[in-house]
């Protein structure tokens, strides 16, 4: 279990930091902590890892405080971007390495490196030096690296940013699969929303040093809690409106939308959102939030196509698997509108 | 270009060639070439003990100055890169070039000045004359090895290590031992041969028994031409020697490995 106790630091003569994050990881869960660049996940990674001493706050690993301890006594595993593998010594020298350094006895050491090679399926190339490997084979070396000394978690920095884009699938599958195998806590960072969504149990949001949202991925895709979270997980389509009443908003192209009840006052701005795949094209005629449109631009995405839809002077996209060759109206499902302040 | 180049050539091969004809001469005065042809002069050489005893304390020193430069250099290198800040990194970089940017000459009037006193009574020792090869030679070696970790992965590899559960030592002997004993090999192979041709600072300090041998040259230029060109060989042939094994280990060792396969 990993736990940030109110965890604040910034860099010297800087504000660029991270700012009293409250953060759990449940044993054997796995985290993503997704952000932009400049968010403080490089930094929050750092600090759980020991690279990094908070200002305030704590670290805990399993309930003991390691705050103030170092990198090495923390017991961690971790996989870093560009994986750092030893390039002078060989697949089994690199897995070994943890063991050797904690004076566990040769055979012994290679004895565990060689099971866990053949668990990530290296096992044919243990005599390989790091430069004869793949990208992705250079991952797993790293990954079975960080788990052969059975850490307390495994922390994991981009780790696919190295791979190309046809590598990055499968490994990430791979992944999600040695995790649960070994059901390791980890904690993973990432830039990438898609990734964050496919990889973790649950998905913690951070900008500019602030925890936005820790939630399930699908809670924090279907119900973002703010403005921010909505637009950096997903594509969004935004809608400056005011509050009529309780299941109602006004606004300037679409009219009247309905939506489920909320907390905002009469007459106050809000923004709403929906997502482009809650958007129907030629919906029945007694649905709701039915507006007229005019189909501007229609991309070709593979399974899915994204039309671009104008409604007044709004524009609003919509994605599908499939669509009609004419849309004439959309509508826009109240439980999928989300209101946010302004 | 290419008659600049070989003028150039000829300008650096004219004199070891002169050196060549001279050394294998019988005699040779206000001639253009010498006359005859004799080994005798290498065999003089050979048999003088000033000189054999010259060349042995050349060998000894310019391998004691090396084992030192090592034993300086390494541990210093891995402290630069991964202990100083900044200021301090910059600060011993400007230190450590001094003796290539200060003459020899007022380097071994400084030696005279500190070392002929009473209460340092050393000049003329041995182990005076490496320690002022040791000050000579000591930046190039620094900058081959600097130079190399500060182009390799140590301090990816160092934190990578240290998260692991790797103490200092183990990190040094596993990840920096491995990062530098090519550029340790390549500069001391350097030092070698500068140690090996110094005369400036040595004549200045060394003592009566402990004269290296370019020291010992000098004096040979009062004889024969024929036995100051087979003693100028001889210096002549070891430093080639390690300029060649130097060029050859680098070359060796810049190569990509085979090893190392296109990904």
């Amino acid at each position: 279990m990993i736990a940030l106790d109110n965890i604040q630091f910034h860099y010297p003569h800087s504000s660029v930091g991270v700012h009293d994050i409250n953060l759990r990881v449940e044993t054997g869960e796995f985290l993503v902590v997704v952000g932009a660049s400049g968010s403080g996940k490089s930094t929050l990674l750092q600090l759980i890892a020991g690279f990094l001493t908070p200002l305030k706050g704590r670290v805990l690993l399993d309930h003991q405080d390691v705050t103030h301890l170092s990198c090495g006594e923390r017991g961690l595993g971790i996989v870093l971007q560009d994986y750092v593998l030893f390039n002078h010594m060989t697949v089994l020298g690199n897995v070994a390495y943890p063991l050797k350094v904690k004076g566990v006895r040769q055979a012994e050491r290679h004895q565990r490196a060689r099971k866990i090679l053949q668990e990530v399926g290296l096992e044919a190339l243990e005599h390989h030096y790091p430069a004869q490997l793949s990208g992705g084979q250079q991952q797993r070396v790293a990954i079975a690296r960080a788990l052969v000394f059975e850490p307390r978690a495994l922390l994991l920095d981009e780790p696919f940013s190295a791979l190309d884009a046809s590598r990055r699938e499968s490994m990430r599958q791979e992944l999600k699969h040695i995790q649960r195998q070994f059901g390791v806590t980890t904690l993973m960072i990432t830039h990438d929303q898609e990734e964050a969504l496919m990889l973790g149990d649950n998905v913690a949001v951070l900008e500019q040093g602030e925890l936005l949202q820790h939630s399930a991925p699908h809670q924090l895709y279907t119900q973002p809690v703010s403005e921010a979270v909505a637009r950096f997980i997903g594509r969004t389509n935004f809608i400056d409106a005011q509050v009529i009443d309780s299941q109602r908003i006004e606004t300037a192209d679409l009219g009247i939308l309905q939506v489920t009840p909320h907390a905002f006052t009469e007459g106050q701005t809000v923004r709403a959102m929906i997502r482009p795949e809650a958007l129907i094209a030629n919906p029945a005629s007694d649905s709701s939030n039915r507006v007229p449109t005019t189909l501007i631009e229609r991309q070709f995405l593979g399974a899915q196509q994204r039309q671009y839809l104008l409604c007044g002077t709004t524009t609003l996209s919509l994605e599908s698997a499939s669509t009609p060759d004419h849309i004439t109206h959309v509508a826009l499902p109240p439980t999928h509108i989300h209101l946010f302040n302004r | 270009m290419r008659l600049i180049t070989y003028g150039y050539l000829i300008y650096l091969l004219a004199p070891i060639v002169l050196l060549l004809i001279g050394a294998f001469g019988e005699h040779w005065s206000n001639t253009l070439l010498p006359e005859g042809l004799t080994w005798r002069w290498f065999i003089t050489v050979w048999e003088d003990a000033t000189y054999r005893n010259a060349m042995v304390t050349t060998f000894t020193l310019a391998l004691t100055t090396c084992l030192i430069n090592i034993l300086l250099v390494v541990p210093l290198v891995y402290g630069v890169t991964l202990k100083f800040p900044a200021v301090a990194q910059s600060i011993t970089r400007l230190l450590v070039m001094l003796p290539v940017a200060v003459p020899q000459l007022v380097i071994g009037f400084a030696f005279i000045l500190a070392f002929s006193s009473a209460t340092l009574p050393w000049l003329g020792s041995h182990w005076l004359l490496v320690a002022g090869h040791v000050v000579v030679t000591f930046p190039y070696l620094f900058y081959t090895v600097y130079a190399d970790i500060e182009a390799s992965p140590l301090k990816a590899y160092e934190r990578m290590a240290h998260s692991l559960g790797a103490a200092e030592w183990q990190r040094f002997v596993h990840l920096y031992l491995p990062l530098v004993y090519r550029s340790v090999f390549t500069g001391s192979l350097t030092v070698a041969a500068l140690s090996i041709g110094e005369f400036e600072l040595s004549n200045l300090i060394s003592g009566f028994m402990t004269q290296p041998y370019p020291v010992v040259l000098i004096q040979a230029f009062y004889r024969t031409t024929g036995f100051a060109c087979a003693a100028t060989l001889f210096l002549l042939s070891l430093a080639l020697l390690f300029s060649l094994f130097s060029t050859l280990v680098q070359w060796r060792l810049g190569r990509p490995s085979s090893r190392e396969l296109p990904q």
